[in-house]
């Protein structure tokens, strides 16, 4: 078999499968078609815009547009190592069956097929939209020439910056499963850069990430490319830099095949760092929270006590339940940039908090029994401890900071002091009710199969449709707290009834505590009916 | 460097993780056309040890070759093995008989004749009505038994077989049997690891039998249990449990004739003039 033939077949069989996996998940249909409705008008847009630049530029003497074109192309290799190093590291990197081919072909054709794969799906966007951009920019200005130098250069920028991607995936995790800190604290670094770049979108702050890399880059062959892609719209593109463009890459894929090569036989032939989990004391839970016990009935207790085991032992597992976070990261930039806490923040702090405290544990009742379910079914009174339990766990753990955190974030702001007081009654009531909201949505759309939540790491979270409906649930309970304590439209209300704002601040509360405790009661019967009466399938 | 004696043969093959030690000097020599149980409780090492054979991963010290070429030369060893690891190398999104296609074609194996060979062995293990279904839809059985033509479609001189009846029913299992038995016939060398120890009984040419990374006996069923020295009726399961009881003056002198030799030194460990085989 010619030496570039093993290469493709597993690119194909990779693409393939995907394809399939994609077919049988109607999720992934959906957001694949979402992103298709959502693209194609950028597309299209992009399309015109190009159409017009190329116009903009036909006509215009006196702009160092040269310069820009520069710039654009570096910018695009970096958006291309970003977003290809990402999918490296997130999917392109973890083939399944791995022994299975590594002990049917080298190395290298797995990597080999692996990058030609990604270069398939980068190329079908990118050669398609981007064709259409090209020719719509080369009429627009008035220049034949530029249409194959674009796509030249599209094709250069891709065949360079995806193998780049890959090198930086690479190293990022030869550098995971060699290292025992960065192994230990994946979850929390993912965490981090994830905060990190939502922070960016939020602040708008991406250029000043951007900038330095940009800075670094400029210097090098890669701001080449620019002078390639203008080629031929007279704007002083030199000739001799587009030519090197052509060269480096040549250059550049050499040595990024060798790096592929040496970087994929480290990482898939790695003993990696063993982590050992040294023995626990099963009376940890009792030991710790012996209060808790005498309060609560021994199943019950037993149910929040593993709960809260499971979670110390394998907080991955329950990484789910953060992305309510991601609405505070705007909120809290906010307020560290401006050094000041509005009145919105306690607010967003009551309702992630609320959010938290509901999905963490109570959200998949039967579901995250897993394998113990049978057992658990044939226990003393199954339907009152687990629903009892699961929502208490995450009560005990979440409603104390949730309250905590909304009264300082409370009397922090411009609201006064009462105001914080019921803002912090509203946040206890809800934080402690979510849990009982979820319990019965989790119960009637349960998920029964452990999904991958990290590399190693398999569990079974909340059905999506479930996380979804007590989403929406949650966040129609607290509606009143929230509306009543927000600035204009407690302010509105306010003068509309002609009561102070405290009183409204108050009735919020109580209509949200009315409504969170019925919903709760109501989805905790459920809860309790369908656990009592569950069969297995 | 390339020898050309043995079909496996490793000479202090260790491999450590850190401070710990999966296997430690192992020295074993598996003759061509032959079966070799490897036999050992969980965590003893031998699933390492077969990584190490199949150049999955690397030794820490020590050499292994096959067919006499050493194994740290990947490229050229692979087209001479076949492995199914524990868990079936399978891809869900398939079906068997595109698995099985995909891992030919990379093996490079001519076309018809590839076709040939997995219709053979589809019809053999019962598999032609449900070749066409996708993997996902398969059980741990079926499973099974397409990693099992995978790892011998190529027809490799040696074959790596983690547990390779596992999940099968009475019938399959016999199939297996009784394939690997047509191995040898042909020229193929087996090696098996397994827990079901009347399977070892019946095919193996050799047994060995790995404790917490160290050989601790060696030798064809009908010598391990004559090294007994016991009453009539001994069977490899008493040798197993004795060679691999808890190293300590309770559980070997528990043990039957020769397996209180296998007394361990206080730091858990077994020197090698202290075990009972004689390799």
């Amino acid at each position: 078999m010619r030496r570039a033939k093993r290469p493709r077949l597993i690119a194909r069989t990779e693409l393939r499968r995907r394809w399939r996996t994609m077919k049988g998940n109607t999720m992934q249909l959906l957001a694949l078609a979402f992103a298709g409705v959502m693209l194609l008008p950028f597309s299209l847009g992009g399309v015109f815009g190009a159409y017009l630049a190329g116009g903009f530029i036909a006509g215009s003497e006196t702009e160092p547009l040269i310069e820009w074109a520069r710039m654009a192309f570096v910018y695009g290799w970096i958006f291309v190592v970003g977003f290809g190093g990402y999918r490296a590291y997130a999917v392109a990197l973890r083939p399944d069956n791995l022994d299975g081919l590594l002990t049917t072909v080298s190395h290298r054709d797995v990597i080999g097929g692996l990058v030609l794969a990604e270069l398939v799906l980068w190329s079908a966007f990118f050669l398609t939209v981007g064709s259409a951009a090209t020719v719509a920019f080369a009429v627009g200005a008035g220049s034949l020439l530029t249409i194959p130098a674009l796509l030249l250069t599209l094709c250069l920028l891709l065949a360079t910056g995806i193998p780049a991607g890959f090198i930086l995936a690479l190293g990022v995790r030869n550098a995971g499963v060699r290292s025992r800190l960065l192994s230990r604290l994946r979850t929390l670094f993912l965490f981090l850069l994830g905060i990190g770049y939502f922070a960016l979108i939020f602040t708008n702050a991406f250029a000043s990430v951007l900038e330095p890399i940009y800075r670094v880059l400029a210097p090098t062959p890669i701001d080449w490319f620019g002078d390639l892609a203008a080629l031929g719209l007279g704007i002083g593109a030199s000739p001799l830099r587009a030519i090197g463009a052509v060269g480096f890459t040549g250059a550049f894929v050499v040595v990024a095949i060798a790096s592929l090569y040496r970087l994929a036989a480290w990482l898939w032939y790695a003993d990696g760092v063993h982590i050992t989990h040294e023995a626990e004391r099963s009376d940890d839970g009792a030991s710790r929270f012996q209060g808790l016990s005498k309060v609560l009935s021994q199943p019950v207790f037993g149910v929040v006590a593993v709960d809260w085991k499971r979670a110390r032992r394998s907080p991955i597992s329950l990484s789910f339940a953060l992305y309510p976070l991601i609405v505070l990261a705007g909120p809290s930039v906010t307020a560290v940039q401006t050094g000041e806490i509005g009145t919105g923040l306690p607010l967003w702090i009551l309702l992630s908090g609320t959010w938290v405290s509901g999905s963490l544990f109570a959200l998949n009742v039967v579901g995250q029994e897993g394998a113990a379910l049978p057992v658990t079914l044939l226990s003393e009174a199954p339907d009152r401890s687990l629903v009892i339990g699961h929502v208490l766990s995450g009560a005990l753990l979440i409603a104390p900071v949730t309250v905590a955190a909304t009264v300082i974030a409370g009397i922090l702001s411009p609201h006064s002091v009462p105001v914080a007081a019921s803002l912090g009654v509203s946040a206890l009531v809800l934080s402690a009710a979510s849990g009982a909201i979820g319990t019965g949505i989790g119960v009637v759309f349960p998920r029964f199969e452990a999904v991958s939540v990290s590399r190693s790491t398999k569990a079974i979270v909340p059905s999506a449709f479930a996380f979804a409906v007590y989403s929406v649930a949650v966040l129609v309970v607290s509606l009143p707290t929230v509306i009543a304590h927000s600035g204009i439209a407690g302010h509105a209300l306010a003068s509309v009834i002609g009561v102070n704002r405290l009183a409204i601040g108050l009735s919020g509360t109580l209509v949200s505590a009315v409504f969170a405790c019925l919903v709760g009661i109501v989805s905790m019967y459920v809860a309790r009916d369908r656990v009592r009466d569950y069969r297995l399938g | 460097m390339t020898r050309d004696t043995n079909a496996i043969e490793t000479r202090e093959l260790t491999k450590r993780f850190g401070t710990e030690i999966a296997v430690d000097g192992l020295d074993l020599t598996v003759d061509h056309g032959t079966v070799y149980g490897f036999l050992g409780p969980n965590g003893a090492g031998k699933t390492t040890t077969m990584r190490m054979l199949t150049s999955l991963t690397r030794p820490t010290d020590g050499e292994a070759w096959i067919d006499g070429r050493p194994v740290s030369e990947r490229d050229s060893i692979r087209t001479s093995i076949g492995y199914l690891p524990e868990e079936p190398p399978v891809f869900d999104e398939l079906t068997g008989r595109e698995q099985l296609e995909y891992f030919g074609r990379l093996r490079d194996l001519p076309a018809t004749e590839m076709e040939t060979r997995i219709e053979d062995w589809l019809d053999r293990f019962d598999l032609i009505d449900d070749a066409d279904k996708r993997i996902d839809d398969y059980s741990k059985g079926m499973r099974q038994k397409i990693g099992l033509i995978q790892a011998l479609v190529h027809e490799p001189d040696v074959v790596f077989l983690d547990e390779p009846t596992s999940g099968l029913d009475p019938r399959a299992a016999r199939t297996v049997l009784d394939v690997i038995a047509e191995l040898t016939d042909h020229g193929h060398t087996v090696f098996l690891s397994t827990h079901i120890l009347s399977v070892v009984e019946e095919l193996a040419d050799v047994v060995g039998v790995l404790y917490e990374g160290d050989l601790v006996t060696e030798g064809s069923p009908a010598e391990l249990t004559a090294r007994m020295e016991a009453e009539e009726g001994t069977t490899l399961e008493d040798v197993f449990l004795s060679v691999t009881a808890e190293r300590g003056p309770t559980a070997s002198e528990s043990a039957p004739g020769n397996a209180g030799d296998a007394t361990a030194r206080r730091d858990g460990r077994v020197e090698d003039d202290e075990r009972i085989a004689d390799r």
